[in-house]
């Protein structure tokens, strides 16, 4: 079997007493699009600075193409894309200075950001101070895109953006993985982690609580239906496997349902609607569910040997 | 851009600053140096108001006139501390503590540039604005000294800026190395400022009080004689070595402990 090229293995890094992660364990195969999915402090930013060199484990292993993350750093750097989620470009160049630097660190040629800072309608001449957090993000997302790497390591990319640009970093996302580049993606957006990934770690108070394919963890947590019927219902019309009542008032009603919806909407039909909203939960509203449920704190899949 | 041109970039408005108030200071005083010629007498009635023990508390052991207690009464022993202090410690704290806490540290580390590269070329660049800096100090008096006909040796002041130099070093390496160890640009820049602050008052306590002489030595100002050195021509060259052995020693132990430092941002 192929050698993952993003593995981490029982890795652990505390900060003296105070906990950064715990025994997290996961492997992304070439070409993937991993997600890493938790609330914030729960150890996401960690797990990505273990991964890039920044800190070093206290127990477990990290590596990256094969390479120990820490020891080789840089080897492993000519071959990673990284956008930090909170990169503190410097105000008092412009964003064509900001990008030229990084490109020359990374060996790519001057200007080679001008497609992607026209696609995503960025200004290169004004200068970074003067730049929206918006502007400031995008910034970033050119910088990881713009070159070839085969690894792309995006900490929460898409914060500050607004939805059009949320939407273009998901088409170069898309055009990554189509190219075969490996990606593994920070975010608390469930709905980012949905169209970006293929699979998805859950990481909760510092621990791997769950590793899925994005399919699989839709099947398996809930979706809020909000309905508002022309009549009042009794609370057995909605008594279905798979489906809870969570409130009712009147003739609003708020219902839970995990994985497949067909048998509630079958249900739905023969009432009279008026208006429904189905949503996919948060990441808030999943950890609620984690913790409601008392989901069991282990990986739900082995890292490849 | 490289990383050096960034880095002489990001100096750029420091040293576009900390030069004009150095120059200009350093100029207006070589100016001024006439009037203290013409009134040398009257000058130093007035010392003589002073204990002598006070005034070499503040290196003014001769008379104003003299280059050398010229210099080290206005730039050595005043301004030229406060500008290296200054300097050292923005630019010393800067590559590491502070560009972390700003989150920029990330991106050049994060490409193939090596941890040591990225110092290193700081630490390039604190050299380059030290040097500026101790040229723009000493060319400043020099230079408006000798246009109103001051007889200043430019070796000699020459030699005092390179001693300048090197106590600028010392300071920016030691401001590097506690910037990488406490990874805090407030807590590296409280405790080198203290140390120095607390090195004056050795200083001045070790000159105005016999009993206190034994502490004298542990003053960096005591290891800058530049009035010596200017009039008469003593170059301390333990002193210089005291400095570089400082600077180097800090830099290289910033290099070696940032290679392996965890960088919790």
């Amino acid at each position: 079997m192929a050698q993952p090229v993003i593995e981490a293995v029982g890795l652990t890094k505390l900060y003296g007493k105070r906990r950064g992660v715990e025994e997290v364990t996961f492997a992304v195969d070439e070409g993937q699009a991993f997600g890493f999915l938790g609330p914030n402090g729960a150890g996401k930013t960690t797990t990505i600075r273990v991964l890039l060199g920044f800190l070093r484990a206290t127990r477990g292993e990290a590596r990256v193409l094969g390479q120990h993350a820490f020891d080789e750093a840089p080897a492993i750097h000519t071959r990673v894309a990284y956008l930090g989620s909170d990169p503190g470009f410097l105000g008092e160049l412009t964003s064509a200075e900001q990008l030229d630097y990084l490109a020359r660190l990374r060996g790519l040629p001057r200007g080679a950001w001008r497609p992607l800072a026209e696609r995503l309608e960025l200004d290169p001449t004004v200068r970074i101070r003067r730049l929206s957090r918006g502007n400031r993000q995008k910034i970033g997302v050119i910088a990881a895109f713009m070159g070839h790497e085969p690894v792309l390591i995006l900490d929460e990319p898409t914060s500050g953006l607004d939805p059009l640009m949320q939407r273009e970093f998901l088409a170069l996302a898309a055009e990554a993985r189509a190219e075969g580049r490996t990606m593994f993606l920070s975010s608390h957006n469930l709905v980012e982690v949905e169209r970006a990934c293929d699979r998805v770690a859950i990481i909760r108070d510092g621990r791997i609580v769950d590793v899925s394919t994005v399919g699989q963890l839709l099947g398996v947590h809930w979706r809020s239906v909000n309905l508002v019927l022309s009549a009042p219902a009794a609370p057995a019309a909605f008594d279905l496997p798979n489906v809870e009542v969570a409130a009712m008032t009147g003739r609003e009603v708020h219902l839970m349902v995990r994985g497949d919806v067909n048998p509630l909407l079958d249900r739905i039909a023969s009432l009279t609607v008026q208006d429904i909203a189905i949503t996919t939960p948060d990441v808030e509203d999943l950890f609620l569910r984690y913790y409601r449920d008392e989901a069991p704190v282990t990986a739900t899949e082995e890292v490849p040997a | 851009m490289t990383a050096l041109r960034l880095e002489l970039r990001r100096d750029r408005s420091l040293l576009l600053w900390l030069g004009v108030a150095l120059g200009g200071y350093a100029a207006l005083m070589g100016f001024m140096y006439p009037i203290m010629l013409e009134n040398d007498a009257l000058f130093a009635a007035y010392m003589d108001t002073f204990p002598k023990e006070f005034l070499a508390a503040f290196g003014m052991t001769g008379l104003l006139s003299d280059p050398g207690v010229f210099f080290t009464t206005y730039i050595g022993s005043w301004l030229w501390p406060i500008i290296a202090a200054a300097a050292g410690l923005l630019i010393g704290t800067r590559a590491v503590a502070a560009d972390l806490d700003r989150g920029f540290l990330d991106l050049p580390l994060a490409t193939r540039i090596s941890r040591t590269r990225y110092l290193a070329t700081s630490i390039t660049g604190q050299v380059v604005v030290m040097a500026v800096l101790a040229t723009v100090a000493v060319l400043g008096l020099w230079a408006s000294g000798r246009l109103v006909g001051a007889e200043f040796d430019l070796a000699r002041f020459g030699l005092a800026g390179v001693l300048a130099f090197a106590f600028g070093c010392a300071i920016a390496g030691s401001a590097t190395l506690l910037s990488v160890l406490t990874l805090s640009r407030s807590m590296a820049s409280g405790i080198v400022g203290g140390v120095l602050i607390l090195m004056y008052a050795i200083f001045v306590l070790s000159g105005v009080a016999g009993d206190w002489q034994w502490l004298g030595p542990l003053s960096a100002w005591n290891h800058f004689p530049t009035t010596k050195l200017i009039d008469q021509g003593v170059f301390p060259l333990g002193d210089l070595a005291l400095f570089t052995v400082i600077a180097a020693g800090t830099w290289l132990g910033a290099l070696w402990a940032f290679r392996r430092r965890d960088l919790a941002a």
